[in-house]
């Protein structure tokens, strides 16, 4: 069952006492609170398909990676992994790929004896469409690792614009994301403002407002987002490079 | 909630145009990953929110370019490089390293100074000094720079394939005093262990000539043994080139406001370029960065001592940190000294400091209550005698040695009959006359070092004027002497006055006066010389007084020369006639006050043969022959003289012929209306002169 509340994440830029997912989750430890139970479950929800990914490529065939994914989150939920892992506790990615890995060592023939469908499902995924992508994606992967920061990246990014997009929305301005979302990558003078202006029966400088804007707000809710993933705000130079870097071939 | 909503599958192989990603399916339709990733840490010109001028490399990239190292994270970072512990791995010790700025090498002046700064520093080798290992600079290249240079507006983010400047310095595993700071205010005992410390770290560096033109919280670390490491000293000269001025605050830096300092912080930006806190540096570092001397760490260091004993940075007027906190009184005078805004006010010497505070520790002043530490304080100052203006004992020395060059002509006159033959009395005699002997020398000697002290002293000792006197009173008297004795050769010289039998009183005192009047002007521009020198007050008017001086010397010059050109007129010029028969007559004089031409005809008859020559008598009665070589042989019958001098004196001028063994028959006086009527009252000899007119 999902649960309906997340935690708390105030990260106005400057603000001594912002809190991310994370620190949250950090803080609390071993003893969890509602706040750092509901910070975990979205942090989970948001990236459980990098870690999908990672275990199918380490060799399981679906119905087990299925398995695996859940027994993972089953464990990680229950907040074992937190006591160890020090180096890695300043990022959750690194942190659940580490526990991840380590699960898969040690922990997955325990498992194995959990039946298909046995045991309370915390979380509930999206197999089929997981597989989906997971086919498309298959192609030429370097390195389990590299894939799974690739992927950890998407569904960063794809958060990020779901949210961008939620908050036009409830602005009105729903038309509006829909046109001007591919100014988000484009590059100065690659795409004529004229021709959006005259469908969204706004003139040019207007739109160029808009664009900006808009660019603007989803560095924010970008930034924001990897924050919520990090121990300290100030890192997210560093892991937005890490990500960028999954990307280089 | 689902996060992976279904979507149509786009075609297989799609990538992105600009940079040839595979693009997604779902939400992320038609829009590139790797693009999304790079607009969103591209800055605009704006800044949006806090962000660091320089962002450290990851601790997998710098293992690259190190691959001596094991780096095991970052541990501070600010605008003006990265700090990151790591291992050496051959060694296996623990140290630090810091990275400046890529942007840095971009000064080509930047790597010389590096280099010769860097083998300064390396050299100081001292338990409280954080010490260099190596430095260098190591190249870079990774993807991380196609990332960064294709941004659009990126300003901040690093170039391609520039070298990083490292240093490796001795990791202390501790914490730095701006840390201690922000927890909680230090107790006066702790400050008082720390403050020794830094004393010695700095006065072991200003030994060596480094100035650390940075010191401030953030680098004075403590290691978990208390022990204080004084760090990146003489940085900011590296960094910011000749004008070594502090460098920004690393870590979080000091939010305005904070602690009620009177005195601003101010964190200036300037497009990548971080400038400090000025908080700690000193006047003379704000106005001429490039001019400072160790002093500016002392002063720095008196704001350090002032922070740490009272929790607040030294306002404009300062108040003694006394009077905020329950200190020991004495540790006021330190502290406000070490803040003096005059360099040559404050303290000259670190080791100086060390030993004010060494001295208040030790000697507990039983309570640290203003009203009893009053009276320890006149007693220290009484002691040390230092804080008290007091006259300069040296010239008081100057002045009693001095003292024994009349003292010893008195002493055999102060000593009864009967002890003048104790031997004590005898040995202190001869003592005295050593005394007396040496005074001059040793009066001289002592008033010029009392000079230098009491400059040094800087406004602590007083009687510059009795020194200057002692220092200049013996030389200049010996010059006055050697002045006269070079005014009487000149004279003599150029004839100015006579020599030999004919020396008399009038001109001594002609000689007299010259020398005074000379050697007063000489000795007088002589003294204000040295005493503007010795206040070291630069005086503009130096010009003047020499020029006035010159002049005065022209104008002297010109009135001697004028003295001897200045034509005098001859009202009686005549001609005599004497009772034997013979007869003088002058027919021109041409004189000047020191010269004299005369020109006329003689006619000797009663005798044969006869001199003829110029004399001058004196009031004295003293005639004076004006010129031996001048005597004429003349013979009976009649003929035409001219005779000339340059040794006009005071007289009465005549011709006169006169025999053989000396005595005059016939003479003709001539002169000035003046001189005529004196020689009519003296009347002898019954010689007339008639008036021209």
């Amino acid at each position: 069952m999902t649960s309906e509340h997340s935690a708390p994440a105030s990260t106005s830029p400057g603000d001594i006492f912002a809190t991310t997912h994370w620190t949250v989750v950090l803080a609390a430890g071993k003893r969890s609170t509602p706040q750092s139970d509901g910070a975990l479950e979205e942090l989970c929800r948001t990236y459980w398909f990098p870690l999908y990914a990672y275990v199918r490529r380490h060799g399981h065939n679906k119905e087990d990676a299925e398995d695996l994914t859940q027994a993972f989150f089953a464990r990680f939920l229950e907040k074992n992994y937190l006591a160890g892992l020090s180096a890695e506790r300043g990022r959750f990615r690194a942190f659940l790929l580490a526990s991840l890995k380590h699960f898969l060592i040690n922990d997955w023939k325990k498992s194995q004896r959990q039946k298909r469908g046995g045991g309370e499902m915390p979380l509930s995924l999206d197999w089929r469409t997981a597989d989906t992508i997971f086919h498309i994606a298959a192609v030429n992967e370097p390195s389990p690792d590299r894939a799974f920061d690739r992927e950890w990246a998407l569904a960063l990014l794809t958060k990020v614009i779901e949210r961008l997009q939620k908050e036009c929305e409830a602005d009105g301005k729903a038309k509006l994301f829909g046109q001007l979302k591919i100014f988000l990558t484009a590059g100065k003078g690659e795409l004529s403002h004229a021709e959006v202006a005259k469908k969204l029966g706004m003139d040019e400088t207007a739109v160029r407002v808009a664009i900006h804007r808009l660019r603007k707000r989803y560095r924010e809710l970008l930034r924001d987002e990897i924050a919520q993933t990090l121990a300290d705000a100030a890192d997210v130079d560093e892991e937005m490079r890490a990500l960028f870097g999954a990307f280089s071939a | 909630m689902d996060t992976v909503k279904s979507n149509q599958p786009m075609p297989e192989g799609s990538k992105c145009p600009q940079c040839g990603t595979p693009l997604p399916t779902g939400a992320l339709a038609g829009l590139c990953p790797a693009c999304l990733l790079k607009a969103g840490a591209a800055a605009d010109t704006v800044t949006e929110g806090r962000q660091p001028a320089f962002n450290p490399p990851p601790v997998a990239e710098l293992a690259a370019i190190f691959p001596q190292l094991e780096i095991l994270e970052l541990i501070g970072k600010g605008g003006m490089g990265a700090v990151y512990k790591a291992r050496q791995k051959q060694l296996d010790r623990i140290v630090a390293l810091k990275i400046l700025p890529p942007g840095i090498g971009d000064d080509p002046a930047f790597a010389e100074r590096f280099a010769r700064e860097a083998k300064a520093l390396a050299k100081l080798n001292h338990p409280g000094i954080v010490t260099l290992y190596e430095f260098g600079s190591s190249g870079r290249e990774s993807a991380q720079t196609k990332f960064e240079s294709s941004q659009a507006s990126q300003s901040r983010l690093t170039s391609a394939a520039t070298p990083i400047y490292f240093f490796l310095m001795e990791f202390v595993d501790g914490v730095n005093l701006r840390q201690l700071l922000n927890a909680g205010r230090i107790s006066p005992r702790e400050a008082l262990a720390i403050v020794p410390q830094i004393c010695d770290a700095l006065q072991f560096a200003h030994d060596q000539g480094i100035v650390h033109r940075d010191i401030k919280p953030e680098n004075i670390l403590l290691d978990r043994r208390g022990r204080v490491k004084v760090a990146d000293f003489g940085l900011a000269k590296i960094v910011e080139g000749g004008a070594g001025g502090p460098l920004p605050a690393e870590g979080r830096p000091l939010e305005a406001g904070a602690r009620g300092a009177t005195c601003p912080t101010l964190e200036l930006t300037d497009a990548g370029k971080t400038m400090g806190t000025p908080n700690y540096m000193s006047p003379e570092q704000i106005v001429a960065p490039g001019e400072v001397d160790h002093r500016a760490d002392i002063y720095a260091l008196g704001v350090v001592f002032y922070q740490m004993l009272t929790g607040e940075l030294p306002g404009q007027k300062i108040e003694p940190p006394s009077s905020k906190v329950q200190i020991d009184v004495r540790l006021d005078e330190v502290v406000l000294r070490a803040l003096e805004k005059k360099p040559a006010l404050r303290y000259q010497q670190v080791s100086e400091v060390k030993t004010c505070v060494e001295t208040i520790v030790s000697t507990p002043s039983g309570s640290s209550r203003r009203e009893e530490a009053q009276t320890e304080k006149s007693e220290i100052r009484n002691r040390k005698s230092e804080s008290v203006p007091r006259f300069s004992r040296m010239a008081i020395v100057g002045v009693i040695w001095a003292a024994m060059l009349p003292l010893r002509q008195l002493q055999p006159l102060l000593t009864p009959a009967d002890l003048r033959h104790n031997p004590l009395v005898e040995i202190f005699a001869v003592c005295l006359a050593f005394l007396f002997w040496t005074a001059p020398l040793g009066m001289t000697i002592l008033g010029w070092i009392a000079v230098t002290q009491i400059r040094r002293s800087a406004g602590k000792l007083y009687g510059m004027w009795l020194a200057v006197f002692e220092g200049l009173l013996f030389p200049l008297l010996a010059l006055d002497v050697l002045l006269g004795w070079l005014m009487f050769v000149f004279g003599v010289a150029f004839h100015f006055w006579l020599s030999g039998p004919n020396y008399d009183q009038a001109h001594n005192a002609q000689w007299f006066l010259a020398t005074f009047i000379v050697s007063l002007g000489i000795d007088y521009w002589i003294v204000r010389v040295v005493w503007r020198a010795a206040n070291k007050t630069k005086d503009t008017n130096m010009k003047k007084y020499t020029i006035a001086t010159i002049t005065a010397l022209c104008l002297a010059a010109l009135f001697l020369a004028a003295n001897y050109y200045w034509p005098v007129k001859s009202d009686y010029i005549g001609e005599s006639s004497f009772p034997k028969g013979d007869s003088i007559k002058i027919t021109s004089v041409s004189r000047t006050k020191k010269q004299m031409v005369v020109k006329g005809q003689f006619n000797l008859v009663s005798a044969d043969n006869a001199k003829l020559a110029l004399f001058i008598t004196m009031p004295q009665d003293v005639m004076v022959l004006t010129d031996p070589k001048q005597v004429m042989e003349i013979s009976s019958g009649q003929g035409n003289f001219e005779l000339s001098t340059s040794h006009v004196v005071p007289g009465w001028s005549h011709v006169t012929m006169y025999s053989t063994n000396g005595t005059g028959f016939a003479g003709v006086y001539f002169g000035t209306k003046q001189e005529a009527s004196e020689e009519r009252e003296r009347d002898s000899g019954g010689y007339r002169s008639t008036p021209v007119k």
